[in-house]
């Protein structure tokens, strides 16, 4: 028996990717591997694989598995990076709306699970020395394709219909009432909510962005509909 | 390194079911008579409303959190943000049970949704025992150690489960968690005697749940039949009679009905819970009887 470290640097190498003479104790790790983890993806991307049919989400999804390692214990975390993965793969070029669909999805279900925050009044955060950040259940995304009426259809069971071209920005997240709520932005709004995060403070985002007087008014009407929604938080 | 903890807050007499998501509905309408709730701890990582239901459920049973993520074996050290978010939790739920396995499933940031088998070696007696006295320390409280499915044999090993569970006990003063299923299926994989393995246990004073699942089976090498741990099936007939040798032997303790795979409704595990229940007040009687003989 060789060390545990390295025991348990070939163990792994063996489940990933057994031997063709691999004893069946080690493709039962094998397989719970894999399928294990096609079936966590499954269950997060659940519209996306209504939506492809079974078969192919799951060819989709072994792709992606033996791709993308898991590298922590919370495997719900699993699967951040499968709709970037999905514009990429060769196989849904002729499904260019697949990959907006799992990143709207993705982004929902980081809404109802990401992590609490105390949210903060926006006259607290409008002190020049004040961090600010957005709430950690939001995410902020670019698609270019209106996808939510083929996420409403799939959701009710209903025919999927192609989703149109249109680029949007959207914000997705969760109030303190626990409803995710999902807003849509104008490119300068999204770029502002990216600036907030990057510098952990609302005047040095609108330093950074340097707005004209038009602009301001609109970032003040968007950072009161988020201080509403208690989509505010100070670090 | 042997800590001396406070008790753990109190569980039902009843037997408890594993919650999954599909019941957490028909649990909070029917509140049905159970001793506790066991959840398995990752799921319950962040944030939003699923906290908040189980706050809610806790108001009427004890709750039980098993992990199966913290990988207790590997050999690169414990993860501290998956121990911080555990703690998080604990602190937050009080729960009365916390539980983890004798496994690994993690290394050099590559993990796997599995339990792997570990290599009862004096080095990994070391290793456990090290992040077993870090995970109660953390939690300021004693946890609970599940032995595994196992389905491959190793060679050249220093000890054997039973002994390398028990000596865990003494060094660290954790609490051990005998899943009987498991017992089963890994006998039957390795050829061993599951009574033996019972028996191995000596009197099973660190003994402090009892978990109760079905398996399946799969082919195995050379014609060979392997049975594998899905938590998809109702508990066999020999599983529920190695139970009672250890209801017997041991005495009761916390039971759990596990169910994880092709789930059926709540009403089919309340009655393993039931026929659980039924064994246990059986085996008190009987001990009881002889007792007074």
């Amino acid at each position: 028996m060789p060390d545990l470290a390295t025991f348990q640097r070939n163990f792994l190498t063996n489940v990933m990717r057994p031997p063709s003479t691999a004893p069946a104790g080690l493709r039962i790790h094998h397989d719970t591997w894999l399928f294990g983890l096609i079936e966590v993806l499954g269950e997060r991307f659940r519209l996306s694989r209504l939506a492809l049919g079974e078969e192919a989400f799951n060819a989709f999804a072994r792709d992606y598995v033996q791709s993308h390692a898991l590298t922590s214990g919370d495997r719900n975390a699993y699967g951040h990076a499968f709709p970037a993965f999905l514009r990429d793969h060769p196989q849904a070029a002729s499904l260019p709306w697949l990959a907006d669909l799992a990143a709207f999805e993705s982004a929902l279900e980081h809404a109802h699970h990401g992590r609490d925050a105390e949210p903060c009044a926006l006259e607290a955060l409008l002190a020049p020395d004040a961090s600010c950040t957005l709430h950690p259940s939001v995410s902020i995304l670019r698609l270019d394709h209106d996808i939510k009426p083929l996420h409403a259809a799939l959701l009710a069971g209903g025919a999927c219909e192609t989703p149109a071209m249109v680029a949007c920005d959207l914000l997705i997240g969760r109030t303190a009432d626990d409803e995710v709520v999902s807003l849509c932005l104008a490119p300068l709004e999204a770029h502002f909510l990216k600036l907030i995060n990057t510098h952990g403070s609302l005047f040095a985002a609108l330093d950074a962005l340097d707005p004209d007087a038009a602009d301001l008014i609109l970032l003040q009407t968007l950072l009161a509909r988020l201080s509403q929604n208690s989509l505010l938080t100070s670090t | 390194m042997l800590n001396d903890f406070p008790p753990n807050p109190p569980i039902g007499t009843r037997t408890g079911i594993g919650l999954r998501a599909p019941h957490i509905g028909a649990v909070r309408a029917q509140t049905p008579p159970l001793g506790f709730l066991e959840v398995h701890t990752e799921n319950y990582f962040g944030g939003g409303a699923k906290l908040k239901v189980l706050e809610g459920l806790r108001v009427d049973y004890p709750l039980s959190f098993h992990g199966v993520g913290l990988s207790l074996g590997r050999a690169d050290g414990l993860c501290e943000d998956h121990l911080a978010q555990v703690r998080t939790l604990v602190k937050r739920f009080e729960p009365a049970l916390v539980s983890e396995h004798l496994s690994w499933s993690a290394y050099a940031h590559v993990a796997v949704p599995d339990l792997l088998p570990v290599p009862f070696t004096h080095e990994a007696l070391d290793v456990f025992a090290r992040h077993i006295d870090r995970f109660q320390t953390v939690l300021g409280r004693q946890v609970l150690i599940e032995n595994p499915s196992n389905y491959m044999i190793f060679d050249r090993l220093d000890y054997d489960e039973p002994e390398f569970l028990l000596r865990l006990s003494a060094m660290t003063g954790c609490g051990l968690l005998i899943d009987i299923n498991n017992v089963y299926v890994s006998a039957h994989n390795l050829g061993r005697d599951s009574y033996a393995y019972l028996a191995a246990l000596g009197h099973g004073e660190a003994i402090g749940q009892f978990h109760l699942a079905g398996h399946d089976e799969a082919p195995g090498d050379d014609g060979q039949v392997l049975l594998i741990d899905t938590h998809g099936h109702s508990i066999r007939q020999e599983v529920w009679a190695l139970y009672e040798t250890a209801l017997e032997r041991f005495g009761d303790r916390p039971t759990l009905i596990e169910w994880d795979t092709a789930l059926p409704d709540l009403d089919v595990l309340l009655g393993e819970a039931a026929r659980a229940d039924a064994r246990r007040a059986r085996v008190a009687r009987n001990l009881m009887a002889a007792s007074h003989a």
